[in-house]
């Protein structure tokens, strides 16, 4: 997913003109492709989404709005932005971290590290949850130890913290690594010649030159980490008022036939993700030359 | 600044040594060349020299100063990579601004910094480019600004790497032609590595022969052209062929047939005939060498005919072909040997 990202990026506005040109299908051939991939968005996609606002809308704009009043909905609001506020400045710290040390420096296990990136892709969140459950929790291995010192990890915030930093870690590094390696080092090795300092280089030559492929790392990390469920269920313990995000809140009102709250809440976070993607697509729109020139030398 | 390397290795893992010991003595205000085949070691030298790459063993000196342990950043090189390495978000005024701006306490005011890279861009003949970016310019004019971005800080030393390598032909021919001009304009000591002969020939004052991380020689282009101390550089440098010959006497001998070549002291035993194309000429003597031209072609220096020598070993010379001749393929020829350099071993 964060690939196909970066191939929209660097295809940037397509000077060729109409793709009709190039490809030689048969005009029925390609409406039909055109065709079966517009009713699978439309009902995939756009279909619940709009069932999502049209049950969250169904009682009116004063109950929608009454679904917000609640205390319980705040704090979970409040917890999940509180949660996606320190999770991405740390992902962007670890992306970071991660993709400058595969991209520009040859080490041994550089390839276990990569597929380590990868690792929260292919496990299941609520196996992520478990084991921090495992090592932190009440009978895990750190437990006693914790318990001892004072310090509450699960059901709490920063097993919250914790789980989704685990689940949101490759969506940052991903974005940056081929970028990076695309990029090699003589930029910075041009800078260090010029006499300019390791933190100036960084600020100045390095993150310039990946600003784009960060912006967007960070603009999904932000969605999964304000959206994750799985890993965040097991760890939060779904205390009310405390332990419980956006997401969590959605499916105890949803469990508590309270439709209408649950849509509301649904839609806020449905809202939060068509935010992200506009933002993309406009930032997208807006410097599409910068993007392509980011991309060449 | 004299620039001098002594006895430099530098290996990578377990690999055969990029430099097996190079010494190298660059002099104040020179142009040289590092010239070799791909892989002969020269980026590796030219990063030593710059400190982007620490020597295994050996020493760098700038002047009488030891630069070997100075950090980069403090070792006052200008450095041109192949790939120009411009920063791509920068405009080209700030490009060439960045290494005058970082400078920390000694940073120059903002009307010293804007006037010197007016001067420089004057310099590399792209005054109207300031407020470009490297993307909205052509690989030639993206070369001129890394290379008025090197000199900005007024490096002990300027090194570029290949930084012509990917440059189309007729570029090539004008920014070698810039670069000798700035260099003659500020008397800068200047490295540049290629691996093209023609453009060390012509851009260089002395040329340096790298292979597999050794230095084979150091000349002027025509020392190392007219009097090659190796087999090695009198192949890479300049048109030739070989023949096998055998040294007995002091004279020169091709399948029995005395050459009028000098044995030149050689010791006795199979040798190495290494021939320009002029060395070898076309003659009537019916007791000449004979053979059959393969092949006729147009070199940059004039005609070329490949002439495959009757006889068991079918040896192929290359024979210049004097204005006014006519020679076709298939044709038989007689062919006279009148100079040429004998090296020890076989060909
Ligand atoms: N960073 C590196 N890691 C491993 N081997 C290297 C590295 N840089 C150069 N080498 C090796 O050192 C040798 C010399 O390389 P280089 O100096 O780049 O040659 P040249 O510039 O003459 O083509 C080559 O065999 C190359 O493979
Ligand atoms: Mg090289």
């Amino acid at each position: 997913m964060p690939a196909g990202i970066l191939a929209t990026l660097k295809g940037g506005p397509d000077p060729a003109g109409p793709i009709g040109g190039v490809t030689s299908e048969p005009a029925l051939v390609r409406r039909l492709l055109i065709g079966i991939a517009l009713v699978f968005l439309a009902f995939f996609l756009v279909l619940p989404l709009a069932t999502v606002f049209v049950e969250a809308f169904r009682g009116g704009l004063r109950t929608y709005r009454a679904a917000f009043q609640d205390p319980d909905a705040l704090s979970a609001i409040w917890l999940t932005l509180t949660v996606a506020a320190i999770v991405v400045p740390l992902n962007m710290v670890f992306g970071l971290a991660a993709a400058w040390a595969v991209a520009k420096f040859d080490f041994r296990g550089k390839s276990l590290l990569v597929t380590l990136i990868d690792l929260p892709f292919s496990v299941s969140p609520v196996v992520a949850g478990l084991a921090f459950v495992l090592l932190f929790g009440a009978q895990g291995l750190a437990g006693p130890w914790l318990a001892d010192a004072g310090i509450r990890i699960i059901f709490s915030l920063p097993g919250i913290v914790l789980a989704t930093v685990f689940v949101t870690f490759p969506f940052i590094a991903r974005e940056l690594i081929p970028l990076m390696q695309d990029q090699g080092t003589s930029d910075e090795e041009a800078a260090l010649t010029l006499g300019a300092p390791g933190w100036r280089i960084f600020l100045r030559v390095t993150v310039p030159n990946v600003k784009w492929a960060l912006l967007y790392g960070v603009l999904l990390c932000n969605a999964r980490a304000m959206g994750e469920f799985g890993a965040v269920a097991v760890v939060s313990g779904h205390i009310r008022g405390l332990t419980n995000t956006m997401p969590l809140h959605v499916e105890i009102l949803y469990n508590e036939y309270n439709l209408v709250g649950a849509f509301a809440m649904a839609s806020l976070l449905a809202g939060l993700a068509l935010v992200t993607l506009a933002v993309k697509s406009f930032l997208e729109w807006r410097y599409a030359g910068s993007i392509a020139s980011a991309s060449a030398r | 600044m004299q620039v001098r390397a002594i006895g430099i290795v530098k290996e990578f893992g377990a690999a055969a040594a990029a430099l097996a010991g190079v010494d190298l003595d660059v002099r104040s205000g020179e142009l040289m060349a590092l010239l070799g085949p791909s892989g002969s070691g020269k980026t590796t030298l030219l990063r030593v020299i710059a400190g982007l790459e620490a020597p295994d063993r050996g020493r760098i000196l700038f002047g009488d100063e030891d630069a070997t342990t100075i950090p980069v950043r403090k070792r006052g090189v200008g450095f041109v990579f192949q790939h120009y390495a411009l920063f791509r978000h920068m405009s080209v005024f700030e490009n060439i601004a960045f290494g005058l701006k970082v400078r920390g306490r000694e940073r120059p005011s903002r009307d010293e910094i804007r006037s010197r890279v007016t001067r420089l861009l004057a310099l590399v003949q792209l005054e109207e480019y300031g407020q470009r970016r490297p993307s909205q310019l052509s690989g030639g004019q993206r070369q001129r600004i890394a290379l008025a971005r090197a000199l900005a800080v007024e490096p002990r030393v300027l090194l570029l790497d290949e930084p012509f390598g990917a440059l189309d032909a007729r570029v090539r021919r004008d920014l070698r032609r810039s670069l000798r001009e700035i260099h003659d304009a500020t008397g800068q000591t200047t490295i540049f590595v290629t691996h093209d002969q023609d453009e060390a020939l012509e851009l260089a004052d002395r040329v340096t022969i790298l292979n597999g991380g050794r230095i084979e020689q150091t000349g002027t282009p025509d020392e190392v052209h007219d009097t090659p101390s190796s087999a090695f550089v009198m192949s890479f440098v300049g048109e030739s062929t070989s023949l096998p010959v055998r040294i007995l006497d002091g004279t020169v001998r091709f399948r029995d047939r005395v050459l009028g070549v000098p044995g030149e002291g050689g010791r006795d035993g199979p040798a190495a005939l290494y021939l320009r194309p002029w060395d070898v000429a076309f003659t009537d003597s019916d007791t000449a060498l004979a053979g059959t031209v393969a092949m006729v072609r147009r070199a940059a220096g004039g005609r070329r005919a490949e002439v495959k020598l009757d006889g068991p070993g079918q040896e192929v010379v290359e024979v210049g072909i004097p204005v006014g001749r006519s020679v076709a393929r298939g044709e038989t020829v007689r062919l006279e040997i009148r100079g040429g350099r004998i090296f020890a071993g076989r060909p």
